[in-house]
């Protein structure tokens, strides 16, 4: 078994309406920033014991299935790295 | 979370034996979230907090919940949400209209569905949704805040009838 950090990023499904972005991107431009776009994301950082690489992201893949995402609206990725 | 609390269990059981199932607000999220109805209630598209009256119309008659009420009847209910803006895949929302799925749309006083009406941002209007069997549902607005003359609304009532 090694150490492995898993990292679940979540994000709103495009074409999904993301209003945190809209809202945050809105104030950014108040406050005198200039940007073309902006897009928010959720991002866990799961740390566990695993057999291997592939083994680990399986897991934080079920993780992502079963509650980090919701299948409905969101999209997530998986990267894994040893801890 | 809640959706995968133990408690669900025993909610979906009993669900599947036929008690009525009502999921309001917090507990409409969590019924999307355990797939007892489907779609899912995200963010507001004003990204805040919001408490108002609104009006719905009744979509569907034929169902424990709206047997008070004649199918296009509108009713005024208060809702008190920041995530309440209903979610769908297009052929989804599609299958739901179809079955006849959808028990409550947001609408204007008059019946009317508009965009201005649509407090959230919700696809379609969508206010309430049935799950796959007539006795599991859930709606954003709030039935059991208009059910006292006190209170000022008493619209909500026929909702609860659906346990009488």
């Amino acid at each position: 078994m090694s150490a492995y950090t898993a990292t679940v990023t979540v994000r709103p499904k495009r074409g999904v309406l993301d209003p945190e972005a809209e809202t945050t991107q809105r104030a950014l431009e108040r406050l005198g920033f200039d940007l073309a776009d902006l897009r928010s994301a959720d991002r866990f950082e799961v740390d566990l014991d695993a057999a291997d690489a592939a083994a680990a992201r399986a897991r934080a893949t079920e993780m992502a299935e079963w509650l980090l995402a919701n299948p409905t609206i969101h999209d997530y990725d998986v990267e894994v790295g040893e801890a | 979370m809640a959706a995968h609390a133990p408690i669900l269990e025993e909610v979906r059981e009993a669900a599947a034996d036929g008690t009525p199932v009502l999921g309001i607000c917090n507990g409409a999220q969590i019924g999307c979230e355990a797939g007892l109805t489907p779609g899912a209630f995200t963010t507001n598209e004003s990204a805040r907090f919001q408490c108002e009256p609104v009006h719905v119309r009744v979509e569907n008659a034929a169902t424990p919940w709206t047997a008070a009420y004649d199918e296009g009847e509108v009713i005024e209910l208060p809702i008190a949400h920041g995530e309440g803006r209903f979610e769908i895949a297009d052929d989804r929302l599609q299958q739901l209209e179809e079955t006849d799925r959808v028990l409550f749309r947001y609408c204007e006083p008059d019946g009317e569905v508009t965009a201005a009406a649509d407090p959230n941002g919700s696809t379609d209007n969508v206010a309430g949704v049935l799950g796959t069997d007539d006795h599991v549902a859930v709606l954003m607005p709030h039935p059991e805040r208009a059910t006292l003359p006190d209170l000022g609304a008493t619209d909500g009532q026929g909702v609860l009838r659906a346990f009488a």
